[in-house]
């Protein structure tokens, strides 16, 4: 029986529920419903389970023309009040919504952003990558079951929770950073916590954050590889997978390697810290120890009018360009809240300097205009006016 | 019991025996004293031992008028009232040396005047009942104003003195009579004071003239200003020309106010009067007593007309009724129409007009004479002229505010426009309905006539509407020239040198043949910039009917690129679907199709995203310091799919890390890279070469900041290099003389033509240059740095 998910949006979206449903087929099934009245929407939820939510920011107008007064975000958050009670309410809920109206209210306020699992432009993501936002949606949904039967399996401590839900050792927690689960969670009785609270804080602080676990491009970049150019990079990131690859919830949606075993690893294979290895000797090592030769090292970035070469030591990416970074080549970018586990994120001289990214750290500022003089100075001198 | 002895005061009975002697003296007398005889009777009731009597102190007088009347205009309309009830039809005060206290006024009315019992019984008697038993007037049966009889006692709080002079047609001789109110002292029994009476010529044929003498206070223009408002709000106001004095119909009134200085009476403009000279128009209305109806107008602007039949008015009136089919009789209608801040009235006049309209605007109801609350009362819209007015189904101004003007029935027998038992206001009888209809029809259709005169539309969607021609000022500085030169040629003719007259010398002087060489050359340069005026503003003419064109065309862009919003998502989520379908069959031919067919589709999608995109930047109004950095690189991005299809690489070769241009719109950077680089992709395509290269130069030079486009297309012939950025010049299909605006537009004819506009109006250049090695096509911009 495939999932039953509910989309209430004053516009026509059929072709949306059918790219959705055709991207998991049997899995996922998304109804299509127009807005109503409050009433008439918890009639509606009343009656039906629903496996998962899709609102349409501005819900505007009932079929028949009457007016709604109220957004998505109310729906929400009734949706939120109940889950935490019945188990029937405790769901995933999307938020689909063009970009106009996002900026116009959505992120002008904070506190409607906590209430939903994802937020998905219509003109952008929606348009471009339907099928994987429909691959997404299923794997919410499942981490939020597995959740409840973790819950439900009476776990001795919060520990025991994590490591069912993380799908890890109990252990292997116990080695990371000891901040990690009782900065979130700290007693047994929290396990009673609606599912909501735990797939919120695996989906923003663990998946979607580098820090405990890294993505595909941030692993490439750790280990030196050119995805583009590397033919055998797909056996290389199986090979990972299969070493150190998170198998936890949401990992299929979004491929995760935990970041502290890929350091063990390159330690216990090579001897040596993978940090301050250059990426052409990394790929050195693994073409010899995993026999592939179709692997190319990433070439680092240049920025025209930098004198200095940006060094091959990658461990972050530009959020820019997505390439491989040595941090000490970027700026820091400006986050509001960072967990002491997190990685700090950075754009490349390139992208600040020259391709104009504004969101860096303020201790930055001084950094940034001393390198900017430097390029603009040797731009200059590279006019032919 | 009795009270003998104890309480009663037996009278002193000499005294009472004297005083009866005395008065037996006083009736057996030659020359009756009648003063004495009521004195003395007064006096001798006092005795009466059985019976108490009130009696009146004289001061009573004074306080009546001091407390009945508080201030001095109050009392004058009192004056003006009693004159009413007398059925006069014009009373007139004067004022004569009343700038200071102790001046004198005199108030004239032509009314019935009074007998000597009506005098003594009537004006001399205190609360006298004769208005409240009769309570219409004699001769027009008006409803009297009065009621209680005291108002006469106004006129001592007027002046010390009071002369009466009164005669009604029967008499033969006037009677006068003199009161003088400083006898009228306390302690003193009002009865016994007499006033003296007299018989004298009459001065009139009949009428009463009241001269209060001795003026208690000081009467400046604002005061009799204040007073005459007074007044006029019981009565019309005499600036409207009373129409409805035809025979038999006499119950009319009007009061004038007047003052004398030396002798000559000098009429006091109310404020009123003084703004009628700058209306607009003047509206009439006549139904006289036959029921003929005259209507129509007088205007210093747009001429007289008189019921006109005017185009359109069976579209502007729901029932068609005509004017003169009203079943009414004896209506007069005057009302004056005002449009604020129109140019038609002295510009200092407008806020006080303005506000004097807001306060006084609408049309007035006198009935016989007399105003009928509340109709034209601030805020009364009896007319419905300010609902209709604010419906805005007609454009031209209306409402109450235009207009000041009042509408007078006779109806002497009060039946056709019944009073309300209040009299407040009249029945809503039929009459009063056709009355309102009349009057409102009449109101319009001068407005219309006049609307249409001055070349404004009735009503919206208006079909035969053409505005009024306009004398372009070119026109009129070339009429000014031609006037010019003719009055220079005839000064010539006067000073030619024929005529060698004496007093002509001095003009002959003034114009030697030097200045008159220098005269007709700057006539002629003058006659030769204003051909280049002329060829100047057409240019400017056809530019603007272009750019309307323009801006129709970038609104209906906008709108699509919009709204095809809604659809797009759909189409590609379908495309997507149908794709992998496709795909499926494993048919190379049917996927490699559908390959294309999504490729074109993203295409069209990024196209409308960055228009959409553009659209969306015009919202922001304001000009703000443009990072031309960002700009190429959010414009490169957003580009990026269409040159990818294309095959064309997109470089950005920054020279500066500080390109920040001086404040414009970013919807105006959105045309001139969108310009430039469609012009680029196109001259590729034509070029059809492998090397396909779009290339963005920014950096500084001098105080500008500099933007270079450069491609590997076809390239630009020289000389062509100045002409690309003509209207309509176009590379790639040159446009015929039967070419449509359409064709033009859309033919890339204008594209570099409004680039260079835009640049061109920051104080920018933009040219093209020889480019660089590898490169067939180089634009170089310039535009001051922030």
């Amino acid at each position: 029986m495939p999932h039953e998910l509910i989309y209430i949006d004053d516009d026509n979206v059929g072709e949306y529920c059918k790219s959705l449903n055709s991207a998991c087929p049997g899995e996922i099934n998304v109804t299509e419903e127009k807005p109503l009245q409050f009433d008439q929407i918890r009639e509606l939820f009343n009656t039906k389970n629903y496996a998962g939510v899709i609102l349409d920011l501005n819900l505007d107008k009932t079929p028949t023309g009457e007016l709604i007064d109220f957004k998505a975000n109310t729906v929400a958050q009734w949706i939120r009040d109940k889950g935490v009670r019945e188990p029937n309410f405790d769901i995933p809920i999307f938020l689909f919504s063009s970009d106009d109206n996002l900026k116009a209210s959505y992120y002008k306020e904070h506190t409607a952003q906590v209430l939903y699992d994802e937020v998905y432009e219509k003109h952008t993501r929606l348009e471009s990558d339907i099928e994987n936002v429909g691959k997404e949606l299923l794997d919410i949904i499942n981490g939020y079951n597995q959740i409840k039967s973790a819950k439900n399996a009476n776990p001795k401590s919060i520990k025991n929770l994590y490591s069912n839900i993380l799908n890890c050792s109990i252990d292997f927690l116990d080695s990371l950073d000891s901040r990690f689960i009782p900065s979130e969670h700290l007693n047994l009785e929290e396990t009673n916590l609606p599912s909501f609270e735990f797939a919120d804080f695996i989906l923003h602080e663990v998946i979607w954050h580098p820090g405990i676990l890294i993505d595909e491009k941030l692993l490439a970049a750790r280990l030196g590889v050119d995805i583009e150019l590397s033919a055998d990079w797909e056996v290389l990131r199986n090979k990972m997978s299969d070493l150190f690859g998170y198998q936890g919830i949401f990992g299929k949606a979004w491929p995760r390697w935990w970041a502290k075993e890929l350091v063990s690893f390159w330690y216990e294979t090579f001897n040596e810290h993978l940090r301050s290895v250059p990426a052409d000797e990394r790929i050195k090592k693994l073409q010899e120890k995993f026999r592939l030769t179709k692997l190319k090292s990433a070439e680092p970035m240049s920025t025209r009018g930098w004198p200095e070469k940006y060094k091959s030591t990658f461990w972050t990416i530009c959020e820019f360009s997505k390439k491989p970074l040595d941090p000490t080549d970027g700026f820091l970018v400006n986050e509001k809240t960072l967990k002491v586990w997190q990685d700090n994120r950075y754009f490349s001289i390139d992208a600040v300097i020259l391709k104009r990214q504004k969101n860096i750290h303020p201790l930055e500022k001084n950094r940034l205009l001393e390198i900017d003089q430097i390029i603009d100075n040797n731009l200059k001198a590279m006019s032919e006016y | 019991m009795s009270f003998e002895g104890k309480g009663r005061v037996m009278p002193d009975k000499s005294k009472f025996e004297k005083l009866k002697e005395e008065l037996q003296e006083a009736l057996e007398a030659k020359e009756t004293d009648y003063d004495r005889i009521l004195f003395l009777s007064t006096e001798i009731a006092k005795f009466d031992a059985n019976n108490v009597r009130f009696t009146v102190d004289a001061g009573h007088i004074d306080r009546l008028g001091k407390e009945l009347v508080g201030k001095p205009e109050i009392a004058v309309a009192e004056l003006v009232k009693n004159a009413y009830d007398a059925d006069a039809k014009e009373v007139s005060l004067v004022f004569e040396q009343a700038w200071y206290v102790g001046g004198k006024l005199t108030i004239t009315d032509n009314g019935t005047g009074m007998t000597r019992d009506e005098l003594i019984n009537g004006f001399m008697r205190i609360s006298s009942a004769d208005k409240v038993n009769n309570p219409l007037s004699r001769i027009f049966k008006r409803q009297r104003a009065g009621r209680k009889g005291i108002g006469r006692f106004a006129v001592q709080k007027l002046g010390k003195k009071l002369t009466i002079i009164t005669q009604t047609s029967e008499m033969t001789e006037a009677i006068k009579v003199n009161i003088d109110w400083t006898k009228f002292e306390k302690n003193k029994e009002i009865g016994t004071i007499s006033s003296q009476i007299e018989s004298t010529d009459k001065l009139m044929h009949h009428g009463t003239i009241l001269v209060i003498e001795q003026l208690n206070g000081s009467w400046s223009d604002a005061d009799i200003k204040r007073a005459y408002r007074y007044v006029s709000k019981l009565i019309r106001p005499a600036h409207f020309k009373n129409k409805l004095s035809i025979e038999n119909q006499e119950n009319t009134f009007s009061v004038s106010f007047y003052r004398t200085r030396i002798s000559e009476h000098t009429i006091i403009a109310d404020e009123q009067k003084m703004i009628f000279d700058q209306a607009l128009a003047k509206i009439t209305a006549t139904i006289d007593a036959e029921g003929n109806v005259t209507w129509g107008y007088d205007s210093k602007h747009f001429g007289k007309e008189e019921n006109f039949d005017f185009f359109g008015k069976d579209k502007l009136f729901d029932d068609k009724k005509e004017l003169d089919t009203y079943n009414l009789k004896n209506i007069f209608l005057e009302a004056y129409y005002f449009i604020p801040s129109s140019g038609f009235h002295a510009k200092q006049d407008d806020n006080r007009i303005t506000e004097l309209l807001k306060q006084e605007g609408g049309i007035k109801l006198y009935r016989n004479g007399f105003r009928v609350s509340p109709y034209g009362d601030q805020y009364d819209d009896w007319l419905g002229l300010d609902a209709s007015s604010d419906s805005r189904v007609f454009l031209p101004p209306y409402a109450n505010r235009h207009f000041m003007g009042v509408v007078e029935v006779l109806d002497l027998e009060g039946q056709v426009f019944e009073e309300r038992s209040s009299r407040e206001g009249l029945l809503e009888n039929t009459s009063l309905t056709e009355l309102k209809e009349f009057i409102y029809k009449v109101l319009l259709s001068v407005v219309f006539r006049i609307a249409a005169k001055r070349g404004r539309k009735i009503y919206t969607g208006q079909e035969d509407w053409e505005p009024k021609p306009r004398i372009k000022p070119h026109e009129q500085v070339q009429e000014t020239v031609m006037q010019l030169q003719t009055a220079f040629s005839n000064v010539y003719s006067e000073s030619t040198p024929n005529n060698e007259e004496e007093n002509d010398t001095i003009v002959t002087a003034a114009i030697s043949n030097e200045a008159k060489t220098q005269i007709d050359s700057l006539l002629s340069t003058l006659n030769e910039q204003m051909d280049e005026v002329r060829a100047e503003r057409q240019r400017e003419i056809d530019e603007i009917a272009m750019l309307r064109v323009l801006a129709g065309m970038g609104v209906s862009i906008g709108e699509f690129s919009h709204e095809v919003r809604h659809y797009s998502t759909e189409f590609k989520l379908g495309m997507d679907r149908l794709h992998k379908d496709l795909i499926s069959t494993q048919s190379e031919m049917l996927s490699s199709q559908s390959d294309t067919l999504n490729k074109n589709l993203d295409g069209l999608l990024s196209y409308i995203r960055y228009f959409d995109a553009n659209i969306a930047a015009n919202v922001q109004r304001e000009l703000c310091s443009i990072d031309l950095l960002e700009q190429v690189e959010l414009f490169i991005e957003k580009m990026q799919p269409i040159a990818h299809r294309q095959n064309i690489q997109l470089i950005v070769e920054p020279f500066t890390t500080k390109a920040y241009t001086l404040p414009m719109h970013v919807s105006e950077w959105g045309s001139i890279l969108i310009n430039l680089f469609t012009n680029s992709v196109k001259a590729i395509s034509r070029a059809n070469t492998k090397k396909r290269i779009i290339k963005y130069k920014i950096g500084k030079l001098n105080n500008n900041i500099y933007f270079e486009i450069l491609d590997t297309g076809d390239g630009i012939p020289v000389e062509n290099y100045s002409l690309v950025f003509e209207p309509f010049f176009t590379t790639s299909a040159p446009t015929t003389p039967f070419s449509t605006t359409q064709q033009e537009i859309s033919g890339t004819g204008l594209g570099l033509k409004i680039v260079k506009d835009i640049i061109t109006s920051y104080n920018g250049t933009i040219s093209i240059t020889e480019p660089d090695e590898g490169f067939s096509t180089k634009f170089h911009i310039e535009i001051p740095q922030a």
